[in-house]
């Protein structure tokens, strides 16, 4: 159905485009043909339900449009996770949630030859039209192996070539191949099904095609001699993560700032020029605050993708992983979700959004649900503020500190809470499955290309900006309205006593009558065991866009001098009613339950959207939300009981 | 790999191709000589012998590195295939079960089958692509000689590397041969053509 | 169409095998020493043992042991021509036969 038959121009569009998927094992070279034969037109998207990534993108040949779909690695296609389930299912013509593509692609990679050829078998066994890519055949020739790509052809029966990454002349063989997957030669009849006949199968083809095995590559067996020692390899592990981490949390950091200072100055532009105080305010803050904050988390997704993918191109990712194995399965998972991990204690939006390299979806799940437990840079302005409120800076024993400890205690408990949140989640995905068995390829060490590198950032950067940017900027607006509204006029303000000229006391007399505030009264009954009042409550609510945020807002409603350090103005704040009335409201075991409450609390708009995004629905935001909010409540009136007994 | 198995380990390896210009027949290639002879099949063990008598397969014969099998009319091989593999592993476990047929040969027959089959092959065809000929002279006790003719029979050198690579071909198909060599000056055209070549050469 | 045979407890019974008192799991195998797979316990979780097939662990294949993570577990093997990771309790599943 090639539409560079048709004529007519306008008809191409009524016309089904080609569709041709791409099978192959991980580390085939699957994806770099994907981006070869894509590149920028690629689309990222998720799998109906199942939090697995669907890559899919056109090829334009001779004017003819083809979709190119990249199916996720997979070494059978007997599954036994959701992953290997949807190249299952999209290789079933009966199937009607995904389409059919009309040929496959399968990547082969010759120095695994022995082992791919299995998974092609099953491959052949569906009976579509097959076309075989050879990859690697450079890196066979470099290790003294062979293949004669002809005589696989013949003893294949499809159309079999080997493509070379980088060179054009490879690629451009393929490409001719590719309008036409219904003219592909098929074999004359299907390899067997039984493992004992798949074997003898694959030995006489292998065979016939004058297959030698590589030898071990001796740069990848230096390297590992150096990486997978156990007193080096750890090092330079300890060394690899320490700066991968430093990247992300200090080098994205003055980025960062610019960013906000951009748009915070952007925003004061509009203030000064816009004289309706509410319209510009929301200009303002509400839209150049929300792009802002949506901006703002660029610098740290594009470095740790940068990074992610040097890693996983080189091959030291599955080493990593190999060193890591041992403690990540305490928690139920596999050494790759270290990485994501490590990098939530950052920002979780970047590290769930890491979670793509793993290569179980049960896996993914647990760890984006223990993610936002990490200790993230946007608690760190909360803890400080309440440290500093509640712990005093002049206890110390030695050179220890009493702040610095609860800190230490407080990024302590988050990774804790993590591990143990991913380990539950873990658990209970297995009952709801076989135990998946672990393995993990070592690949040998490679180059990866600029071009893949730049593509993974692209396509990271690219989905976070317009799937969850959107969900960020609503939110920012929404919050915004709830804690400005209704509009008060000065008529109104000085009716009430403000002294309109006092831009503190204005801003406190807005939040205080707000929408927010009246939220913050209505949730009191909730908050109330954990010693909150509707002042904090506003707070929280408002932290709800980013957990900084809680810091400012409470200022504004304490009438802080200055709003972003408002120390001195909350430790005057009373309790205004009830029981406690005239009491001080921060107290040790008010301010410790606050403390929790941010620990566990999922008090952040970024997260549950990077969440919607990589599980393809709102069920996994709404369970980590509705867990971390249940479990934040609980261990913060466990928090507040406990420090109150002791003081 | 298949070098270090042993009879009754596993299955014996075996993969269809399809035959060129018949969809009824299927050359299932198999380890070199596991079977002691080349040539058509009168009879063969169990489920496999079945299916010769049954009218499944129409015709069924041996090649150095082949079994090649052709269905009756109005059969496929998407139908009968899985059983006829399952069939024909078992019959090649069992070499001593076939009955060689009318025409079947062994040892210097096996042989001449090999040679066929290369000078047909990818080194026949390098050869014709140079605008060479190759032929088979005689096969005589293991021992093999070939007449290279055509655009490059002038070239002593061009001649050897090409008998090594017959060589290598022939023994990949049958192990045990004995020795290849080019047949020398034999019959006038050969000799003829080469003056032709030596004189063209002088010409330049 | 897609139906996947489990795997048989021996693809074919392998008569070498049959004094099987030599034979240790590859869980037990040592640093640079190989083997040759007997076969893989599929009891219990046949969906692990095709994996392990598909993976390269079939009867009758060559595997050596690579080296162990510092922390004991998991383990690299070669097998097929290539390195994968197994972890121990994988490993245990594997019958071998040591060779010398």
């Amino acid at each position: 159905m090639s539409t560079a038959d048709d004529p007519h121009g306008g008809a191409t569009e009524v016309l089904r485009r080609t569709r041709l998927a791409l099978v192959g094992s991980p580390n085939s070279g699957k994806t770099t043909l994907f981006n070869a034969l894509t590149g920028l037109r690629a689309k990222t998207g998720n799998y109906p339900g199942v939090t697995v990534s669907r890559y899919e993108g056109a090829a334009v040949i001779d004017g003819a449009e083809l979709i190119v779909e990249d199916l996720p690695g997979s070494y059978s296609l007997d599954p036994i996770s959701p992953d290997e389930h949807i190249v299952l299912e999209s290789l079933d013509p009966s199937n009607d949630r995904v389409e059919t593509p009309d040929g496959l692609l399968v990547t082969l990679d010759t120095t695994t030859l022995q082992r791919s050829l299995n998974l092609l078998a099953q491959v052949l066994q569906t009976d579509l039209p097959v076309c075989v890519v050879l990859t690697f055949s450079d890196e066979l020739t470099r290790r003294q192996g062979s293949l004669d790509v002809a005589a696989l052809g013949r003893a294949l029966g499809v159309p079999t070539l080997a493509v070379t990454s980088g060179r054009r002349h490879d690629l451009a063989a393929l490409r001719e191949l590719l309008p036409d997957p219904r003219a592909w030669a098929r074999p004359a009849l299907p390899p067997p099904v039984e493992p004992a006949e798949v074997r003898a199968w694959s030995q006489s083809v292998l065979a016939a095609a004058r297959y030698t095995l590589p030898a071990q590559d001796e740069r990848t067996r230096r390297i590992d001699n150096v990486l997978l020692h156990p007193l080096w390899g750890s090092l330079v592990f300890f060394a690899v993560m320490f700066s991968l981490f430093q990247v992300i949390f200090t080098v994205a950091a003055p980025i960062q700032d610019q960013i906000d200072e951009f748009f915070g100055y952007l925003g004061s532009q509009a203030q000064e020029h816009i004289s309706n105080a509410l319209v510009g305010g929301f200009i303002a803050d509400a839209l150049f605050g929300g792009v802002g904050s949506v901006l703002v988390f660029l610098p740290q997704i594009v470095l740790l993708f940068v990074m992610i993918s040097l890693l996983e191109g080189v091959g030291y990712m599955s080493r990593a992983a190999f060193l890591m194995d041992r403690v990540m399965a305490k928690a139920g998972l596999e050494g790759r979700a270290f990485v994501a991990l490590l990098s939530s204690m950052a920002c979780a939006v970047p590290g769930i959004m890491a979670t793509r390299t793993l290569p179980s979806a049960r896996d993914r799940l647990a760890t984006m649900m223990g993610a936002p437990l990490m200790t993230c840079s946007a608690r760190l302005p909360v803890y400080v503020l309440l440290v500093g409120l509640a712990v005093d800076p002049n206890l110390r024993w030695g050179p220890v500190g009493a702040q610095g400890l609860t800190m230490f205690g407080l990024y302590v408990g988050g990774a804790l809470a993590a591990m143990t949140a991913a380990w539950v989640f873990s658990r209970l995905g297995r009952s709801k499955g076989p135990l998946l068995p672990f393995y993990m390829e070592m690949p040998p060490y490679r180059i990866p290309s600029a071009r893949s590198v730049a593509l993974s950032v692209w396509d990271a950067s690219k989905t976070f900006l317009r799937k969850v940017g959107k969900i960020i900027l609503v939110v920012t607006v929404l919050l915004w309205l709830l804690l400005n509204l209704p509009a008060r006029d000065n008529a109104e303000l000085r009716m009430a006593g403000v002294n309109t000229a006092d831009a503190t006391a204005v801003s406190a007399y807005k939040i205080d009558h707000s929408y927010g505030a009246a939220v913050g009264r209505g949730v009191e009954p909730v908050f109330e065991p954990l010693g909150f009042d509707w002042r904090i409550n506003v707070g929280v609510v408002a932290s709800l866009s980013a957990r900084e945020v809680f810091v400012a807002t409470l200022g504004q409603v304490a009438s802080a001098e200055k709003a972003e350090a408002p120390q001195t103005a909350l430790k005057k704040l009373k309790v205004a009613d009830g029981p406690r009335a005239g009491e001080p409201l921060f107290t040790g075991p008010v301010v410790a339950a606050l403390l929790v409450f941010f620990l566990f609390a999922l008090q952040c708009t970024s997260t549950i959207a990077v969440m919607r995004r990589e599980t393809g629905s709102w069920k996994w935001p709404a369970i980590a939300f509705s867990y971390m909010f249940v479990l934040a409540w609980v261990m913060a009136l466990l928090a507040r009981i406990v420090v109150g007994a002791l003081s | 790999m298949v070098a270090n198995r042993q009879p009754g380990d596993a299955l014996v390896p075996v993969h269809p191709e399809a035959v060129t210009g018949d969809a009824r027949a299927l050359r299932w290639r198999t380890p070199v000589a596991v079977l002691a002879f080349v040539g058509a099949v009168e009879a063969a063990p169990d489920d496999l012998g079945r299916l010769m008598t049954d009218g499944t397969l129409e015709s069924l014969s041996v090649e150095p590195d082949a079994v090649l099998a052709r269905l009756g009319a109005g059969r496929d091989w998407r139908t009968e295939g899985p059983r006829f593999r399952t069939a024909v592993q078992a019959a090649l476990g069992r070499p001593d079960g076939w009955t060689p047929g009318i025409g079947a040969g062994t040892g210097d027959d096996a042989l001449r089958m090999a040679v066929e089959q290369v000078i047909a092959g990818e080194v026949g065809d390098y050869v014709r692509s140079h605008g060479g000929e190759i032929s088979l002279v005689s096969v005589t006790d293991g021992h093999v000689e070939v007449n290279l003719s055509g655009a490059c029979s002038h070239c002593p050198a061009s001649e050897m590397t090409l008998t090594q690579r017959v060589d290598v071909a022939v023994r990949r198909l049958y192990p045990e041969l004995r020795g290849l060599r080019a047949a020398p000056n034999v019959g006038a055209p050969t000799a003829a053509r080469r003056l032709l070549g030596m004189a063209a050469t002088r010409g330049r | 169409m897609f139906q996947l045979p489990t795997l048989r407890r021996h693809a074919a019974t392998p008569s070498a095998y049959t004094e099987s008192d030599s034979t240790i799991t590859l869980a037990d195998l040592q640093q640079g020493s190989s083997a040759r797979i007997v076969d893989v316990c599929g009891d219990g979780d046949p969906a692990a043992a095709r994996r392990l097939f598909d993976l390269g662990f079939a009867p009758d294949a060559l595997v050596q042991m690579i080296r162990r993570a510092p922390l004991a577990d998991p383990v690299i093997f070669r097998i097929a021509g290539y390195d994968v990771a197994l972890r121990r309790a994988q490993a245990r599943r594997i019958r071998v036969l040591p060779t010398l």
